[in-house]
This record gives structure tokens, sequence and C-alpha cells, in this order.
């Protein structure tokens, strides 16, 4: 299923799934449509009135939530003729009046549960020390140089050593977890070649890789914290499945999972463009095979671990191997990422900075002129250069330079230039519809 | 919650919308709606003109040398004079090259809302999305009307045009699915999940755009092809002559943009932080979303655009252009 971020400035705040469930169950009780509304926003107006360690604490957040929807649904009772509340008045007019008390007595019942106790306390606890303490072993994906000097071919010799119905293992040791694989759509794309000849239709192997970054939320990478992070990447995984979302995806121990199988095409690159010597590639959900970090990616906190390093340098190895990808194809989403219509790069900015070509064995396509900017005249404005901290990658400065050289030498304005390609841009996207 | 208050007793829901202003209050035990044109004809002062303006019991407004007919009066004299109507609003607000039109929303609302009873009435106006090019005139337009109404004695607050859609038309799946109102000047939407906005945009793309597109390639003045287009177009059948072609082809470029629009707005805010738990419903609303076939185009080209989040229905409502006005007069009766 999909899922979202709440909407910046929207109050009041969602609660827990769980609870969420609850809420839905009580409005669906609720026949008038004002009340219903009244009901629905004044239970979530007065949970986010609480503290946020109340809100954080898993059990207590769930019996305070209840309180408050019994709270609401109770007044809204008293208030309100027979025909409003579906629901047997007797019982919830017990329940109301007995809120206090019930209130009261679930919290002596959790109190006398220790092991709830315990658990609820140490997250709080954990939570709390996250906040004050700094949390340790994540490491900086800028920093990560495993090896320097590592050449950028592809390997010439791994394989596949033994295989079961969930996992897979290769000869430079990457174990590839299979129990969630899906299949879906067959590969099937137009690659566009560079001499302006027709674009072929391909129906074969992928040709490259883009590497994104999950986004969803982290826990601290710390022990205290293993069971959240493990919670944390078992919905990711189902998530991503349901919606076929990237091929693989790396968690922060390093275990590889296939999501969707490398034949099929995953939802993973969108609007984008990328290209090798030959040939422009378009739409890289097809032609290209997703892989993502879970980690979440911003200019400020680079959440990337040894382990998530090492395990993407061994795919990255048996990909470019199989399927025999170049390096020059091998390249994060925030440098192919585009808004199409707007005719802008960076749509999504994930790894548009940061990302560890060097220990990946990849050359560093922070240099190189981006085809989207070089090639089909698209620019950028200030909110990507916001968000990446006030500074572009190097390759878009390339990329302007050469467009300009381009112009002068046809000694036209640059801006004709960019319109010129920007028009070719979509005579391609055309063919792509 | 307020008895009297509880019975929509002293609050109003107004659609404020570029072509049209609608109010909707109780009445006895009903939803009585009343709308207006938001349009004024401007005739320069002769004493025929007042003579005929006077006997006709016809409204209006007097300055600078000029009569100003505004609401449904105006489309009525715009025949009778030949004349073309102008708005005070452009793209879902007050537009700021008509000189009249601060004035004009003014009476054209005083004559919808009436005086408030006591102190507590309540407006609940409906404003646009933010245009994604200016979204600093979003709060001119806002606090411009806020003014209005507190000038007239009401207390006011506004409500996002989609999801006061939400608000009418989705309440029993509570308040939770895309409610999308295609109006005169632009498509606003809301996502929103048990009532609260998850997702909202605009459109600049709508009815007027069609009127004015498809006048532009058939040669026709775009009153004319909005009365085809409010009287006899069919989405659903082939194309009778050359402007129910041209109607055809913008309504697609219409429903194409909203939808790209929509996908781009879910795709950002896609994230694990809240995970729906089912697939979600999307409402039409809007004068533009009326056309016989409208819905139909719409669901096959969202089904054809791969949606990032699971849609469980495309469904028309039920009276489409008072949505938006119900959706406020229920944002405002639940506030008290």
């Amino acid at each position: 299923m999909w899922g979202f971020t709440h909407l910046p400035g929207a109050s009041p705040e969602l609660p827990h799934r769980r609870h969420r469930a609850t809420l839905d169950f009580l409005s669906s009780r609720v026949m008038d449509p004002p009340k219903k509304l009244w009901f629905i926003k004044s239970t979530l107006t007065a949970y986010e009135a609480q503290a946020e360690l109340i809100r954080r604490l898993p059990i207590v957040r769930g019996i305070v939530f209840h309180f408050l929807a019994l709270e609401s649904f109770g007044a809204l009772a008293r208030s309100s003729n027979e025909s409003v509340i579906d629901f047997p008045k007797l019982p919830l007019r017990l329940l109301y009046y007995l809120r206090h008390a019930l209130l009261a007595g679930t919290f002596a019942v959790v109190g006398f549960s220790g092991y709830h106790l315990y658990g609820a306390s140490r997250t709080g606890a954990d939570w709390l020390a996250a906040r004050l303490i700094p949390t340790p072993e994540i490491l900086s994906a800028a920093g990560l140089d495993f090896h320097p000097n590592r050449s950028t071919k592809a390997p010439a010799n791994v394989w596949l050593v033994t295989e079961t119905d969930t996992e897979e293992l290769w000869s430079n040791g990457l174990r590839i977890d299979t129990e969630f694989t899906t299949t879906g759509k067959a590969r099937h794309y137009l690659v566009f070649p560079k001499d302006g000849s027709s674009p072929i239709e391909r129906t074969g192997p992928p040709v490259g890789i883009v590497y994104h970054a999950s986004q969803n939320d982290m826990a601290p990478f710390a022990e205290d914290f293993s069971r959240d992070i493990l919670d944390q990447t078992r919905d990711l995984i189902g998530w991503l499945k349901r919606r076929e979302i990237y091929n693989y995806m790396i968690d922060r121990f390093g275990r590889v999972y296939r999501i969707v199988s490398e034949e099929s095409v995953a939802i993973h690159a969108g609007e984008s463009i990328w290209a090798d010597e030959d040939y422009f590639y378009l739409n890289l959900n097809e032609s290209f095979i997703g892989i993502a970090f879970e980690s979440q990616w911003s200019t400020d906190v680079d959440l990337i671990t040894a382990a998530q390093v090492q395990a993407a340098t061994n795919l990255t190895d048996i990909l470019r191997l199989r399927y025999g990808i170049e390096d020059i194809n091998c390249v994060p989403h925030g440098l192919v990422s585009v808004n199409a219509d707007q005719k802008l790069i960076g749509y999504h900015a994930d790894w548009a900075r940061g990302f560890p070509f060097n220990a990946l064995g990849l050359k560093n396509k922070y240099e190189t002129a981006p085809p989207s900017v070089d090639a089909f005249g698209f620019g950028y404005d200030d909110d990507l250069v916001d968000r990446l901290g006030g500074r572009l990658w190097p390759g878009v400065e390339l990329a302007q330079a050469q467009l300009a050289e381009r112009a002068s030498k046809e000694t036209i304005e640059p801006a004709e230039l960019r319109a010129r390609l920007r028009a070719h841009y979509e005579d391609l996207r055309d063919q792509l519809r | 919650m307020d008895s009297d208050v509880a019975n929509g007793e002293g609050r109003i829901g107004l659609d404020i919308g570029t072509s049209k202003i609608m109010s909707v209050r109780q009445s006895g035990s009903q939803l009585k709606a009343t709308n207006e044109v938001n349009a004024f004809l401007p005739l320069p002062y002769s004493k025929i003109t007042e003579n005929i303006l006077l006997q006709n019991k016809v409204h209006y407004y007097q300055n600078n040398g000029h009569f100003f007919v505004y609401g449904n009066n105006a489309e009525k004299f715009a025949g009778l004079f030949n004349a073309e109507t102008r708005r005070p609003m452009s793209g879902g607000l007050i537009n700021p090259d008509e000189p009249a039109a601060l004035t004009l929303i003014k009476v054209i609302i005083q004559g919808l809302v009436k005086k408030p009873r006591s102190k507590s009435d309540l407006v609940c106006y409906s404003v646009p999305g933010a245009p994604a090019d200016a979204p600093n005139d979003l709060i001119y337009h806002e606090k411009l009307l806020e003014g209005y109404l507190t000038e007239l004695g009401f207390r006011s607050k506004s409500v996002n045009e989609g999801q006061a859609i939400v608000f009418s038309e989705l309440e029993k799946e509570n308040f939770t699915g895309i409610g999308i109102s295609a109006g005169g000047g632009m498509c606003n939407a809301c996502l929103s999940y048990l009532s609260v906005p998850v997702i909202s945009f605009s459109t600049s793309k709508a009815g007027d755009f069609i009127d004015k597109s498809v006048g532009s390639v058939t040669g026709e003045s775009a009153t004319r092809v909005k009365m085809v287009k409010e009287q006899s177009l069919d989405l659903a059948s082939s194309p009778k002559d050359k402007i129910e072609e041209a109607l055809h082809i913008y309504y697609d470029e219409v429903i194409s943009e909203l939808i790209s629009t929509l996908n781009t707005s879910v795709s950002r805010a896609s994230s694990e932080a809240h995970q729906l738990d089912r697939a979600m419903p999307v409402v039409l609303a809007g004068g533009t979303a009326q056309p016989n076939g409208f819905r139909e185009r719409f669901e096959r080209a969202l089904e054809a655009s791969s949606c990032p989040i699971p849609i469980s229905e495309v469904r028309m409502s039920p009276n489409p252009t008072q949505a938006t006005a119900r959706g406020a007069f229920i944002a405002a009766v639940y506030d008290s």
C-alpha cells in the first residue's frame, strides 16, 4: 500500500496506524457529517495536544488515544439525539461515565504487567537518549573510500555458488534474500541513438543501475534500537513488494533483498534521463535496475553503514558482470531524476551528493555532465540548490559550459539552443507514449 | 457541540469560485443553496440605461460614470446590451487587473450572506490551492475575503476547495479520499485522510481554459463555446461538430494535467510514515466536471496513468455545482 508524509503545517497530526483504525471504526458510527467531522477533529486535536513523550511511548499512547476518543465520542453522544450515533447508548454511557476509572484501571494493569511496562519505559528512555546523546555508528557516505584504487571495470569472475527457495549465495560472499521476490511487467523499452537515427526497441536485459535512498523512517543505528531497525526494514520490504518498487533493497545491516525480479520492471526512477556513449535513455524504470539503500538521504546527515556499502559493491559487481553493464550507466537517482514538464533537473535529489562511487568501484558521476542539461537543455531552480545545501554537483556546471560553447559556435543565444534541445526532448518523450 | 450550532443555525458555507459564488445555509430541515454569477457588466452612465435598470428592478453599483450590473443580472443584460461581462476573479483568485473587482465581489458576497443574526455567526468560505508560481497571492485573496466578512459582522474561516469536496462527498468514508473540484478558473484537489489534508494542489487548466482555447481554434466566441459546453456537450459520444471536437480535445488536456499533477504530488508525499490500509475513492465535482462522460474519461485516464496510490472508485458528486459550498457549510457547522 501507498504511504505518505504528513503535509507540512497540516494539523492535526495523524496518530499511529492502529489508533487510526479505532478512530475510523468509531467515526463510522456517527451518522451526521458535521458531527462526524467534529468527533474526528476533536480527537486528533486533543491527541496532538499531549506531550510528545506520551505520543511516543507505545502502550501509553494507545491508552491515552483511546481515552481521548472515548471522551469525544461521549461528549457527542450527550449532545446529540438517538439517530446521530449508531451505537448502543447504555454501554456507551457507562463507558463514558466510567472513563476516568477505566483510564486509571488500565494504567494500573499496565503498571503491574512488568514486561509491558519495562518495554514501554525502555523505548521511552531510548527515545530520550536518542535525543540527548549523539547517535553512534552512523557513517558518512561521503567519507567512505574503501577501495580507492579499485578498477572501474566489472570483475571477471563472480558466480552463483548455490541457491535455495529463499536465498542465493554468490562467490564474492553476497547472500541475496529472495523470499520476498515478486515479478512484474517484463522489460520493454526504447533507446535513442545519439546519432539521431530511429529509436531501438529492446526487450532484453537492463543496461544500467540507478541507486536510491529509501527515505523511510530511521531509528538510530545503535544496539538498543535493533528491534526498531528490524521492524522498520520488515515494514519497508512489505510496502516495496506490494508496490513493486526497486529491484533490490539493501538494509542497514547489509542484507540484500531482491524485491522485483531483475527481468521485471520495478518502479524507481519515474521521469528520468541518462546517456552513455551511444544512446540516450529516458524514464529508466524499464531499462535500469533500481537498487535502494535503506537510508534517509539528506545533505545534513548521510545515513549509510559500512555493511551497506560492502553489499552494494558486491551486488554491483554481480549485476555488471551478468548484464555487461558499463560503468557509465551506474548512477545515483538524484543525477537522473527530472521534472519533465518544467524541464528541471533534480526532481528527486537522493544521492545527488555524497554517493560512495569509489567504494563501489565506479567512476565519479558527479564530474560527468548530466545529459538532461547537456543534451536536452534542462535547467534547475533555487529549490534544488537549497536542497543540496547551496551547491550543485560539478557536472552541472560543466554541462552548462558545454552548452554555452555550443551556442557560441552556432552563433545563437544559449536560451535559443536550450529551447531547441527541449523540443528535441519532447519529441523523444512523445515516442515513449 | 452547541445544539443550535449543531443544527447549522448561524452557519454559512460559501463557495467563492471564479465564475460563480454559491452560499449554502440551513433552512428548516433542508439546506438552501443560492448562487450568483461572479461577473459584472459595466455600462456607461445614461438616463435611458438607468431607467431600464430601474424598470427591471436590477441592483447595480454606480461609480466613476458607470453603472455596474453584477451577479446573475450581468449575464442577462450582457445579451440585451450586446456586451461581454467581466469577472472580478481570475484563476481562482481576485483579479488584480480589474479595478472594480474588490468592490463588486464584496457586493455579490453581501447579497448572498445577508446580515449576521448574532456575533457568533460564522461563514466558512472556500479558497483554491496556492498557485505554484505565486503562492503569496493566495494570502492576499484569503485576507481580503476575511476582511469583508468581518466588516459584514461575521466570524470567518477558510477551507481548501478540494477539502470542501471531501467534507461534502466522502462522509461515508470518514473523510478519507481525494476530492477534486473542476471549476471555471482552476481545478483544486485534496487528498485527505480522516479529514486531515495530506496533499492539496491546484491546476490552472480548467473551464475558462477550455472556453478560451476552443474559441481560439474554432473562431467562436468564448461565450458561445461555454453555451455549447453547458447545454449539449456529451463527452461519452463522438463529437458532432468542430466545437465539440475541440471541446473533447481540451477536456482531455484538463484531465491529463489534473492527473499528472495528482500523481506528481502523490509521489512527492510518498513515504513509509503513514501507510494507507485501504484504497481511496476519488470524487469529482464542479461545473467543469458536469458534462456526461467526464467521469468515465477521468477514470480511464487515471487507470492508464499508473497512479501511485490504490484507487477504489471514481465517482461523480450527485450535485457537482453545490458540493464545495456544502462542504464549506459542514466545515462551518463542525467548528463550534
